[in-house]
């Protein structure tokens, strides 16, 4: 009986993971009449996948076994809102989080056991370019954007898989010696320019939200290692330069400003997406309308960028608080497995991913509350989405086997 | 059915928010045990000299109560048990209110049964009533929680 009420006590998270997982699919399954099966199946395999992994995890001692907990229960929440608006999305999603989880079993092991992974700068930036030029030529006009590309019937997003390589490329410089010329230039100033090389491909296919993403990554990491004041405000005054100038003269741009600052005066058309954003999370309330009762399906875009909305209105302001602090904890840790490592080429790795982690939710979630104007990015490991949601998982395992590395210094 | 169906979810919700609540407290409880136990194992070298101690073998979050990594034997007369009283109260429901004791005597540490319902071990070894020395290394089992004894 003692090992029965240890195993079950609520102080284990596992079990909160499992315990929600049994209600919400089960409250899914009543959702509608005929009863919906296929939504247990959906809910038994995430369940399965999430406490497999964790099993694993936890017993062969991997690493930190707080991060696939907390992202599992993410992914949890992700799916139990995607079954809600529409079943054969959630279960699209399944599949995409089996593939994910194996790529994250081989980014751990490519991770823990192959060396000299910092010495591959110029490998990482060349696999972007090309990942770049492939995108564009061979690129695939889905929602306005030419960003896809199809793989056996199967589109892919290649900007998502160019995050992790410019985290390893600026991870491998900044854990350098930083002292090499190349053409006349010293590093640091090559590698502003090659970011904003990266930022101006990413503009071509019209990634706002991902632009953004790398223009604040590489700002936190220069903070965080680069000596040169002077670059980094340098940075920092170029970049407000050309934004100001790309808000007067660039309809894109000028377009997400003017629905940020007041997006009512146009309701009907460019306003719409974010007022119904609103709507919906007004609607919520604090405990929210209950998952089913709510109307997220007005939000154009419910499923991928707007799903934080969709929280919001069916589990309230608490549950969206609640999706905040599983962020926040998720940082924490990676920042926690950065500071305890040497100083290296796997803390900058560690640093980066954690902050992409951060930054990405802060640009949605703010985009998405009107806090800043809206990009279109992905909330990682909630939204719908196979290339965000593989990439994110390779990130995790990553992380995963830095923090392996780590327990062992 | 669709009214049945509005009950139930309006009531789940409350529950949901609960159970992602409990979630999420359950980390960081275990995040600051973690942190708790690598400042334990600062304290360990911080004991002075000589001073012995008992190092928990057993794995700490395997428990649903709290126990510290080391206890420090820093009196000459030690009670273990469940009792909030105890010198090492540990509310395992496995433990008597006043397990086992441990004294120091003649430069020795020994060990006796406070006539506990399940038993004290040592080495894997049920005691009997009889006090034991206790050696440097020693395994010692009350309730559920294993000691490496270091003196």
């Amino acid at each position: 009986m003692g090992s029965m009420f240890k195993m079950l006590s609520i102080k284990r998270p596992i079990n909160m993971l499992v315990l929600i997982n049994v209600l919400a699919f089960g409250l899914l399954f009543f959702y509608r009449t005929p009863f919906n099966f296929i939504v247990l199946y959906v809910g038994g395999s995430i369940l399965a996948l999430s406490v497999i992994t964790y099993s694993i995890i936890y017993f062969n001692h991997l690493g930190d076994e707080y991060l696939f907990l907390i992202v599992s229960m993410l992914v949890t929440l992700g799916v139990v809102m995607l079954c809600r608006l529409d079943y054969t999305i959630g279960i699209k999603q399944v599949g995409w989080y089996l593939i994910s989880i194996c790529g994250f079993y081989i980014a751990y092991v490519i991770y823990r056991y192959i060396s000299n992974l910092e010495k591959l700068k110029w490998v990482y930036f060349g696999l972007s370019i090309f990942l770049f030029v492939a995108t564009i030529l061979f690129g695939k006009n889905i929602g306005g954007a030419k960003n896809w590309i199809v793989i056996a019937g199967r589109t892919f997003q290649p900007s998502e898989l160019i995050k992790i390589l410019f985290v390893m490329y600026l991870a491998s410089y900044f854990s350098g010696d930083r002292k090499a010329i190349i053409f006349k230039l010293q590093e640091k100033y090559l590698v502003s320019i090659i970011t904003y090389i990266y930022m101006g491909l990413l503009i071509i296919q019209r990634e706002w939200g991902i632009t953004l993403l790398f223009f604040m990554t590489y700002f936190v990491l220069m903070y965080i290692y680069e000596a040169d004041w002077l670059l980094l405000a340098g940075n920092a005054v170029l970049t407000a330069i050309v934004v100001t100038i790309g808000a007067m003269k660039l309809y894109h741009i000028r377009v997400r400003i003017t629905n940020w600052l007041d997006p009512w005066s146009d309701i009907a058309n460019k306003g719409y997406q974010i007022t119904q954003s609103l709507f919906a999370i007004a609607a919520g309330g604090f405990f929210g309308k209950g998952l089913g009762l709510g109307s997220p399906g007005t939000i154009p875009e419910v499923h991928s960028d707007f799903i934080f909305s969709a929280i919001c209105e069916e589990l309230g302001i608490f549950g969206g608080v609640a999706v905040i602090l599983l962020y926040f904890i998720l940082v924490y840790r990676g920042i926690k497995i950065a500071l305890i490592l040497p100083n290296g080429f796997d803390k900058c790795v560690a640093l980066g991913i954690t902050i992409m982690f951060g930054l990405q939710t802060f640009i949605i979630v703010g985009g998405v509350i009107k806090l800043i104007p809206l990009t279109g990015i992905t909330l990682p490991f909630v939204s719908y989405g196979g290339s965000s949601l593989v990439t994110s998982f390779i990130s995790l395992g990553i992380l995963q086997a830095i923090s392996a590395k780590g327990a062992r210094v | 059915m669709a009214e049945v169906y509005t009950i139930l979810s309006s009531l789940l919700k409350y529950i949901f928010i609960t159970i992602i609540y409990l979630f999420i407290f359950g980390i960081i409880r275990m995040i600051f045990l973690d942190i708790r136990k690598s400042e334990m194992s600062h304290k360990k070298n911080e004991l002075p000299k000589g001073t012995g101690y008992l190092e928990l073998k057993s794995k700490k979050d395997s428990f649903y109560f709290d126990v510290e990594s080391v206890y420090p034997l820093e009196r000459d007369v030690i009670v273990i048990g469940r009792g909030a009283n105890c010198d090492i109260a540990i509310d395992d429901l496995y433990m008597s209110t006043q397990h086992a004791q441990l004294w120091h005597e003649d430069n020795e540490w020994y060990i006796g049964d406070m006539g506990s319902t399940n038993g004290t071990y040592v080495n894997g070894e049920k005691m009997n009533e009889q006090p034991l020395i206790l050696d440097n290394g020693d395994v010692i089992k009350v309730g559920q929680v294993e000691f490496l004894v270091v003196i």
